[in-house]
């Protein structure tokens, strides 16, 4: 059964129309990336479905059913989102930053087992919960952004460019702590990334974005052989 | 000396609570809240107005302040509440400029005041005397019992908002909502309801010090133009900072009761102006303003 569904969506920026006629879906407990350049209407697709930007017209349905009206209820349906940029509040602490992520979550004891989870995954995170998340370094705020996006527990997590800015050796890390959240923590995965390669590499199935529209769509393997997309988006150095 | 940095403590309290219930605010939607003013003088009136008609006669001394104060911060509240509803909800969902939140605060809070003159004429009314012109003996000096209550209250108001802030998880909302209402929402935060409480809470603070400057001052429709006071410790502490505001204001009560000394009080508001020119120019993030740079 498709976990997300999205039909025939369409975004405008006033006059500019960002999304026209998106159609995707999401296996549930699969990795689905998004590639595209700069500008293609990635960031714009999720913040639609996350509820940030309202949709002109077209439907969303998360495990069959519509999307909250509400963007602040949209989590607690079941979908988090990891914005672009990463967007951990810079001036809370680490511990704090986990908190604002548990936020829907009512059951004290269930927030400080998944704190204690998050830590243990991330020792990094444990060694400083009480440091300002904004002296973190760009790896450390990314993987501290994700923990976040995991305290609620969603069933699907939205991730924005998660290898922006980093080094070539902190992103192989992003991109394994991606598979390992769908391996061992079972959640269903939308990746949006300009790092193609790795994001084909590492997924079922993607779509290829340009101008607001899917041109392109496929298993990741056979979009990573296909001529057009070796040329447009994986450079020459792979020829 | 002591006597005198006593006196300024305590009126830095009152200003506290005015900066911080200013920099609430000015933390969530980024611009100054001159409306605040008009919650001020609105509160300080529903506070007399409780005492004439409904508290006097009944109970007296601190129990009469006390029920004084609290119906000032309810009435606070709903007042906050109210101009959130009428002059910022549309404005934050079409998401104008800050220019016009700004413009809509000043506008509602002139407008409050001219209600007020409507209704209670422009003149002065003396505010109740909850205190016994007693002085306290403490360490040689003597300080009068209004000032020690002030103080006393402020600092018990100051912390119950730090509690609700820092403990608590419409405070940690609060504090979310603050860095960035995007990310916030989708934490699940509902940034309507986290600008009510704020509000709320703001004009909570704003009628306690409404309360202290009509005991203060007397009672009038500009009352509220102190407002002011609470706008320079926030300059001087750092605009939006919590504890900025009161470090600012604590200052600025020395401060002024320091001038009066030296220069008089017909000098001493010029010399705050320019106390707070000063420190825009030199340090425009204030005193508590360590800002944390968000790494690329």
């Amino acid at each position: 059964m498709s976990y997300l569904t999205v039909q025939d969506l369409h975004v405008s920026y006033g006059p500019v129309q960002a999304l026209r006629g998106v159609n995707l879906h999401v296996e549930e407990g699969a990795i689905v990336s998004i590639i595209g350049a700069n500008g293609a209407g990635k960031t714009t697709l999720l913040n639609t479905l996350s509820g940030i930007v309202k949709a002109r017209s077209g439907s969303v349905l998360l495990r069959g059913k519509p999307l909250p009206e509400r963007a602040c209820n949209i989590i607690r349906a079941g979908m988090a989102h990891v914005p672009e940029g990463r967007k951990i509040f810079p001036g809370f602490t680490i511990e704090e930053n986990l908190m604002a992520g548990a936020y829907i979550v009512d059951d004290k004891q269930l927030v400080e087992q998944r704190r204690n989870a998050m830590y243990a995954r991330f020792p990094i995170l444990a060694e400083r919960t009480l440091q300002q998340a904004g002296t973190l370094s760009g790896g450390e705020q990314q993987m501290l952004a994700i923990a976040r996006g995991l305290m609620s527990d969603p069933g699907l997590l939205l991730l924005d460019e998660p290898s922006l800015g980093l080094a070539p050796l902190v992103v192989k890390a992003v991109f394994e702590l991606i598979r390992e959240i769908r391996d061992k923590g079972g959640k269903t995965i939308l990746l949006v990334e300009q790092n193609a390669k790795k994001a084909l590499a590492l997924c079922d199935y993607a779509y290829v974005l340009e101008n607001g529209a899917i041109v392109l769509e496929g298993k990741g393997e056979d979009l990573l052989s296909n001529p057009a997309i070796r040329k447009a988006y994986l450079g020459a150095e792979d020829s | 000396m002591l006597q005198n940095i006593f006196f300024g403590l305590s009126l830095g309290a009152v200003y506290s609570l005015i900066a911080v219930g200013f920099a609430l605010v000015f933390n969530i939607l980024k611009f100054s809240n001159f409306s605040h003013g008009g919650v001020m003088s609105f509160t300080a009136y529903a506070g007399y107005l409780a005492y004439i008609w409904i508290f006097d006669g009944k109970v007296t001394g601190v129990a009469m302040f006390v029920a004084v104060v609290l119906t000032a911060a309810v009435v606070g509240s709903l007042t906050a509440v109210g101009i959130e509803r009428v002059g910022f909800r549309r404005l934050r969902s079409n998401q104008a400029p800050v220019i016009y939140y700004f413009i809509s605060s000043i506008t509602l809070g002139i407008l409050l005041e001219n209600i007020i003159t409507i209704f209670a004429s422009s003149n002065f009314y003396s505010y109740p005397v909850f205190f016994s012109s007693k002085n306290v003996d403490l360490l040689g000096t003597s300080f009068s019992v209004a000032d020690f209550v002030t103080l006393l209250f402020s600092t018990a108001a100051l912390g119950a908002l730090l509690f609700v802030l820092y403990r608590t998880k419409l405070g940690l909302a609060v504090r979310t909502v603050s860095f960035d209402v995007n990310t916030a929402t989708l934490m699940g935060i509902d940034p309507n309801r986290v600008v009510m409480a704020t509000f709320a809470l703001s004009g909570a603070l704003g009628g306690i010090s409404g309360v202290f400057l009509g005991m203060n001052y007397s009672l009038y429709p500009q009352l509220g133009q102190l407002v002011v006071k609470g706008f320079i410790a926030s300059v001087i502490g750092g605009l939006g900072s919590i504890t900025g505001a009161v470090i600012g204001a604590l200052l600025l009560g020395i401060i002024e009761v320091g001038l009066i000394g030296l220069v008089g009080s017909g000098w001493m508001p010029a010399c705050v102006f320019v106390i707070m020119l000063v420190f825009l120019l030199v340090r425009p993030r204030g005193i508590a303003g360590v800002i944390v740079q968000e790494k690329a």
